[in-house]
């Protein structure tokens, strides 16, 4: 009766140990990036979405269909005031085609910083490259409670100067490995712009952000934000569609 | 005493003709000094209204209040019934629509930046008006053709007929970007449109950046050009009281003459002393010469001085006799200098001058014109002339007090 009172113990001091340490906040940065990557990933996708860019005019509306695979992007305006605009993102640099040049433009790294389509999303905001293990140098600076979500609280600090934002904190959703707010700062600590990941869009465990918004902290009265209105992940695409001798076509 | 002014003034042929080559020198440097300098004066403020602000300048208010960041998004809508309209107050010759900007021009793999005109395009006076020039090719006549200046031709190596790929901002802070065959070279005479620009047709350059029917100011030209700061304040009650009735909000408007917004105009005042100061100086300068000349002219002619005071002349007599004799070989002088100096204003003023030789170049956004087409009134000529035989009479008359000085018996005295 003792002996199995003790296993029984002992087996119940297992799993309650095996719970704790699935539920344990890691405490390892470039783990904690590495999972939201995974969480985020897929091999390719397609999707629609609507952009939505207000200043003190008003608000302008655009929408956009936009290819990925291997990290490259291509965007092409369908509806607004730039229809018919090409964006091909290939590693650091973006190919635009505007439908009455004759010549397919190239913008170097400096372009990214961009506004993409007039909003406050720059090229690199749409486009960029996820690998922040790469380009950052990252520490926890603890854990928060965010929309009754416990996140990790990550900094970054970019490795090159090259890089759009300097510094970011990443609020990364504890339980799902999903971001939820961005705040992208200056080197000088200059809060530029906060972005806020919500309406997660989840397929066959692939999590996307169904709405981003960005609030602009410098003009105080600009934000913007994009709706996906469809996705599909993991489609086949041509590789030739991210061509860009192919984009006037 | 005169005839024998006269007559002395041949007398020493070497003596009088380098006094009267000082008064023709100084009048003739003197003309052209102020030739130069207020044709230039004038050309500044003809370009920068031609060019920079029209007499009063119609633009929203936000456009300027944010003009550093080319707020684009604050254009004039549907700005033709209000040109119209403008146009049709009495005071006023023509109301020219502009929108001027920056753009990048994509030149191997690289974007330039180019400044971009863009004007109705048969009848702009940047194009059309005085100080413009076709230098190559031909005016604008297909929706995607553009003019450009000598320097963009250089800078990014083309020619005419060549295609370049140009990429604006648009009203709604995107951007869009455009190819154009260069139709033709536009020579600008002024100096701070003459570098890269590119004039194009106004209503294509509003498709291309989302205006639709716009344009970011309106240049007012008055029919009268001299019309005085104070008799502004009544047109331009004229153009707010136009906006009004076209339902437009006033206050979203900026109505500015070109007193008000132009860098120039606060630097006039100081140009047109300067100009003084240079001619007083040159006044300076002859009047030092017919003082030095004079001088030794007594000096020289102490014993002729000495024997005429002794034949009975009064001391006052044989100075007024001097003075006569510098005033006749200054008139000369001066009316010699006055007219080789109207034939230089005149052959300049027909062939134009070119002012890049005196740097004007580092001055690049004044407005000041790359040729100078110099004119004086009538008036400076006779002023100018008039005032060098005034500085001839005031030297004299002091320099002839020595008379009253020189001892007769001494200068008489003959030494063995």
């Amino acid at each position: 009766m003792t002996r199995k009172i003790l296993l029984t113990f002992l087996f119940l001091l297992i799993a309650l140990t095996g719970l704790w340490a699935d539920n344990a906040l890691l405490t390892d940065p470039h783990e904690i990036l590495e999972r939201m990557e995974e969480a985020m990933d897929f091999e390719t996708a397609k999707f629609s979405a609507i952009l939505e860019s207000t200043d003190v005019l008003g608000t302008t509306s655009t929408t956009f269909d936009t290819w990925e695979k291997d990290g490259d992007t291509l965007l092409l305006v369908t509806e607004g005031p730039d229809r018919g605009q090409k964006i091909l993102r290939l590693e650091d640099s973006i190919f635009i085609y505007y439908p009455s040049a004759e010549e397919i433009i190239r913008l170097s790294s400096s372009g990214l910083k961009n506004s993409f389509l007039g909003s406050d999303f720059s090229y690199e905001d749409l486009t960029g490259d996820d690998d922040y293990d790469d380009r950052y140098n990252s520490t926890i600076t603890g854990t928060t409670e965010y929309e009754g979500r416990l996140c990790y609280d990550i900094l970054l600090k970019a490795k090159k100067t090259s890089e759009t934002y300097q510094v970011e904190r990443v609020l990364i959703d504890a339980e799902l490995f999903i971001p939820l707010k961005f705040e992208l700062s200056s080197k000088s600590g200059k809060l530029l712009k906060t972005m806020y990941y919500t309406d997660w869009i989840v397929d066959n465990g692939i999590y996307f952000p169904g709405k981003i918004l960005v609030a602009n902290n410098v003009k105080k009265t600009n934000s913007s934000q994009v709706t996906i209105t469809d996705i599909v992940f993991n489609l086949p695409i041509d590789d030739g569609l991210f061509s860009k001798e192919d984009l006037a076509w | 005493m005169l005839s024998l002014a006269l007559k002395n003034t041949k007398r020493n042929r070497r003596r009088s003709i380098l006094t009267a080559l000082a008064s023709l020198v100084s009048v003739l440097v003197i003309i052209i000094v102020l030739a130069y300098q207020l044709s230039m004066v004038d050309s500044l403020i003809d370009t920068n209204v031609l060019h920079m602000t029209g007499n009063i300048r119609v633009r929203k208010a936000n456009y300027s209040r944010y003009e550093d960041a080319q707020p684009m998004q604050f254009y004039i809508e549907d700005f033709e019934p209000l040109a119209e309209e403008i146009g049709k107050i009495e005071e006023i010759d023509r109301v020219e629509p502009i929108s001027r900007f920056f753009v990048s021009v994509y030149h191997n793999n690289e974007m330039k930046k180019a400044s971009l005109i863009a004007v109705d395009k048969d009848n702009s006076s940047f194009i059309h008006g005085k100080g413009s020039e076709l230098l190559a090719g031909h005016y604008i006549e297909k929706a995607n053709e553009i003019l450009v200046s000598p320097g963009f031709l250089k800078t990014f190596s083309k020619e005419v007929g060549d295609k370049i790929t140009i990429v604006t901002r648009t009203t709604r802070g995107g951007t869009n970007g455009v190819s154009f065959t260069i139709a033709g070279v536009l020579f600008a005479n002024d100096a701070q449109i003459a570098n890269e620009t590119i004039y194009a047709d106004l209503g294509r350059v509003s498709e291309i950046v989302q205006m639709e029917n716009g344009a970011i100011e309106l240049l007012v030209i008055l029919k009268d050009q001299d019309t005085k700061v104070e008799e502004y304040r009544d047109i331009k009650d004229k153009i707010v009281s136009v906006i009004e009735k076209s339902g437009r909000e006033s206050s979203d408007y900026q109505v500015a003459t070109w007193h008000e917004v132009s860098m120039v105009y606060p630097f006039i005042n100081i140009f047109y002393i300067a100009v003084g100061v240079i001619a007083f100086l040159f006044f300076l300068i002859a009047s030092s010469l017919i003082i030095n000349t004079t001088t030794m002219s007594i000096m020289e002619r102490k014993r002729e001085v000495s024997t005429l005071a002794a034949l009975g002349f009064e001391r006052k007599s044989i100075r007024r006799m001097f003075i006569q004799e510098s005033l006749v070989i200054s008139l000369v002088g001066s009316i010699i200098g006055t007219v080789i100096a109207a034939i230089v204003v005149i052959l300049f003023g027909k062939i134009g001058f070119d002012v890049s030789i005196f740097g004007v170049e580092a001055m690049d956004g004044w407005g000041y014109p790359k040729l100078l087409y110099p004119h004086l009134d009538w008036y400076w000529y006779v002023l100018c002339a008039a005032g060098m035989i005034a500085i001839t009479f005031l030297a004299s008359f002091l320099t002839t007090l020595k008379i009253n000085k020189i001892e007769v018996t001494d200068a008489l005295r003959v030494e063995y």
